[in-house]
């Protein structure tokens, strides 16, 4: 008889321990509770909405320690409660976000083109009161042909003739104009195109030197060579 | 209005002679006085410097003007009247002014012939005298002048004026006009103007037309171009000036203009405007055409253009740079500038370009000549570059005769030399470590004075044909 009594009781506990487990649903809920968790947490709720997420993550623990006292339904009732503050928490990052969305830095601009690089060309320097190549100016001035039919061939150049200031302001315009006119000959005649020169008398300058001496007046009496562009 | 008419209005009513005739006769070699101009300025060129070269100068007092009105001299008429009797007397360059504190006729003296007593002027050595009355009434100013001949105790000159108070000085200079008339058979200068150029802005590529009265009154800017205005040159007539101008303003415009402007002020009108250089422009004698240097294809040369514009007509045919052209009194001549010899000399051609011939034979770089008839004949002043300065140069029209007129006045550097329309004096332009400005100077050295302040930054003078009748 004990022994019918034994499989009888056991068979009992069985069926309440069967009878008392989790409710339908209640997984689904806790996963659904934990899902939201982890969503909430992706999107900053814990450092943008802290007072949200904090009410969630108490709910949160409310239902685990239900869980663990197999609190099924007070438990299930948690979890749910727990998603949906997850879930506020979430949309209020959300927006927390947006509130504070800068646009986004503009593109880098493009690297600037290369920059133009003005043709550097030597002077030609005349002697007092005269508009003739001086035997000591005449290599610089093959050279400078030679340049500007081969590295500068691309550019134009204004020649501009200058004169040092102790003459006349209308007799210096007319000697820097003589000396502009008598270096276009030398490099026309040296096979630049005519197209490619344009001549202009700047008249009396200290503009390359102020000294009152031989030397400051011979640096003013130039032909100076201006790139004017391709 | 015309300056001349203007002032033909304010002096309305000129009568001659108070109580008798003028009396120059025997007087009219200036009492021994050397003629201005004359050989005794000769030095060596560029030789030993001097003093002013010693001309002999006839003492003249100058008293001031007795107030013959009713009411106090509110405006100091009196002094002003006879300081400025006392400066174109100076300016004639025939007078020395006695101080006045070396006077010693008593106060009740009048200016007519027996209101004083000639041994009060003969007691300080005085030659000549002038003694002056005036009469305000409103606005209206009435002067009486006479100039006498202490020796003779004759009346040489009396005139009466009458005009506006503001045009006193007018009145002066008619009278000094009227002086030299009588002492020279001469027209004066007085009266007449001095056109310039002047930066409106020290030290900018910027350049306008000025015109300043010769005493240093009246300055006026004519030109509000906003580029560079050059060498100025006055109709015969005086009613227009004619200058060259550069478009500083705007380096891309590669031409030059050749513009005129009326003296009483407008808007100037474009007579040539063409890609090359244009500079010196100078009217010719009767007003018709206009001598100037142009540069087509890097090429100055001298031309000339109808005064009303036109196309220009080539005078020189040269490898050389030529400008600075100026007519002859005649208008049959025109002197240059050229270097057709390597350095830049005076040259002279006939007014059709032919008949070239060189004029100047000192120094290597003259400049900026001018031609005038003077007391002693025909004349071509010049700027000529010297041991690093300019001085300015007389010489006859065939390069003889030169004399080197600023020797030993330590003016600075001497350039752009202008005749007064008598010839016996030059407006120059002076260049110095303070600027540039202008003076006055008797080609004989009997006289000087400033025109514009020091470091004006003036050039370019031009004097003007006579303006008061």
């Amino acid at each position: 008889m004990n022994k019918y009594l034994v499989v009888l009781l056991a068979a009992c506990a069985v069926f309440l321990l069967a009878s008392c487990g989790p409710p339908d649903g209640y997984d689904a809920a806790k996963q659904a509770a934990l899902n939201s968790q982890a969503d909430a947490a992706a999107n900053g709720a814990k450092d943008l909405c802290p007072t949200e997420w904090k009410a969630a993550e108490d709910t949160m623990a409310k239902a685990m320690a239900e869980d663990a006292a197999k609190d099924w339904k007070t438990a299930m009732a948690d979890f749910q409660k727990a998603k949906e503050l997850y879930d506020v928490a979430k949309l209020c990052a959300i927006k927390k976000k947006e509130a504070m969305n800068v646009p986004p830095p503009p593109p880098p601009p493009p690297p600037p083109p290369p920059a133009y690089v003005a043709a550097k060309v030597d002077p030609i320097f005349f002697d007092y009161n005269k508009y003739d190549i001086r035997k000591d100016q005449t290599a610089g001035m093959k050279a400078t042909a030679d340049k500007i039919k081969g590295t500068f061939s691309d550019r134009k150049f204004q020649l501009v003739g200058w004169c040092d200031i102790r003459g006349t302001e209308e007799y210096n315009l007319a000697l820097g104009e003589r000396r502009a006119n008598t270096v276009y000959q030398y490099l026309v005649t040296a096979g630049v195109a005519a197209a490619k020169l344009e001549k202009k008398s700047g008249g009396a300058t200290t503009k390359y030197s102020t000294d009152k001496t031989d030397a400051g007046y011979q640096l003013n009496r130039r032909v100076e060579f201006v790139d004017m562009g391709k | 209005m015309k300056p001349f008419r203007l002032l033909c209005a304010v002096v309305a009513t000129v009568v001659t002679v108070l109580g008798g005739s003028a009396l120059f006769a025997g007087l009219t070699d200036n009492q021994g006085s050397p003629q201005p101009g004359g050989g005794n300025l000769a030095v060596d060129i560029f030789g030993s410097s001097g003093g002013l070269p010693m001309v002999r100068k006839d003492p003249i007092a100058v008293p001031l003007f007795i107030n013959k009105g009713p009411g106090a001299d509110q405006l100091g008429l009196s002094q002003k009247l006879a300081d400025q009797v006392s400066e174109d007397m100076k300016m004639t360059g025939r007078f020395e002014v006695i101080d006045r504190a070396l006077y010693v006729e008593g106060p009740n003296a009048g200016a007519a012939k027996g209101q004083f007593d000639f041994g009060d002027w003969s007691a300080i050595s005085a030659e000549y005298l002038i003694k002056g009355e005036f009469t305000v009434d409103k606005d209206s100013l009435t002067t009486s002048i006479r100039l006498y001949h202490v020796p003779t105790k004759k009346m040489l000159v009396g005139k009466q004026y009458i005009g506006k108070v503001d045009d006193w000085y007018v009145m002066v200079h008619k009278f000094g006009n009227d002086v030299v008339y009588e002492l020279t058979r001469e027209k004066g200068i007085f009266g007449t103007k001095i056109a310039f150029v002047s930066a409106p802005i020290y030290g900018g590529d910027l350049a306008e037309i000025y015109v300043v009265d010769v005493d240093g009154r009246n300055l006026k800017r004519l030109t509000f171009m906003g580029g560079k205005a050059k060498d100025p040159t006055w109709s015969p007539d005086g009613a227009q000036l004619v200058f060259a101008w550069e478009n500083t303003a705007n380096p891309q415009d590669m031409q030059n203009y050749l513009y005129s402007v009326p003296v009483e002020g407008g808007t100037p009108k474009l007579l040539l405007s063409l890609k090359g250089l244009i500079v010196t422009p100078r009217f010719s004698p009767s007003g018709s055409r206009i001598a100037l240097g142009i540069s087509l294809a890097g090429n100055m040369q001298v031309y000339t253009v109808a005064a009303t514009g036109g196309p220009p007509k080539r005078l020189t045919v040269s490898a050389a740079i030529d400008l600075f052209p100026v007519w002859s009194p005649s208008g049959e001549e025109i002197a240059f500038v050229s270097d057709r010899t390597g350095n830049p000399l005076i040259w002279k051609m006939k007014s059709d370009g032919s008949d070239i011939k060189q004029a100047s034979f000192y120094g290597s770089y003259n400049q900026s000549p001018d031609w005038a008839h003077t007391p002693t004949g025909d004349k071509i002043v010049y700027s000529c570059r010297e041991s690093g300065q300019f001085h300015i140069l007389e010489m006859n029209p065939d390069g003889t005769d030169t004399t080197v007129i600023t020797q030993g006045q330590n003016f600075g550097s001497c350039e752009y030399p202008n005749f007064s329309p008598d010839g016996r004096a030059v407006v120059m332009a002076i260049r110095d470590d303070r600027g540039r400005f202008l003076r006055l100077y008797n080609t004989d050295g009997s006289y000087t004075r400033l025109l514009t302040r020091i470091g004006a930054d003036a050039k370019n003078p031009a004097w003007s044909p006579r303006l008061l009748n």
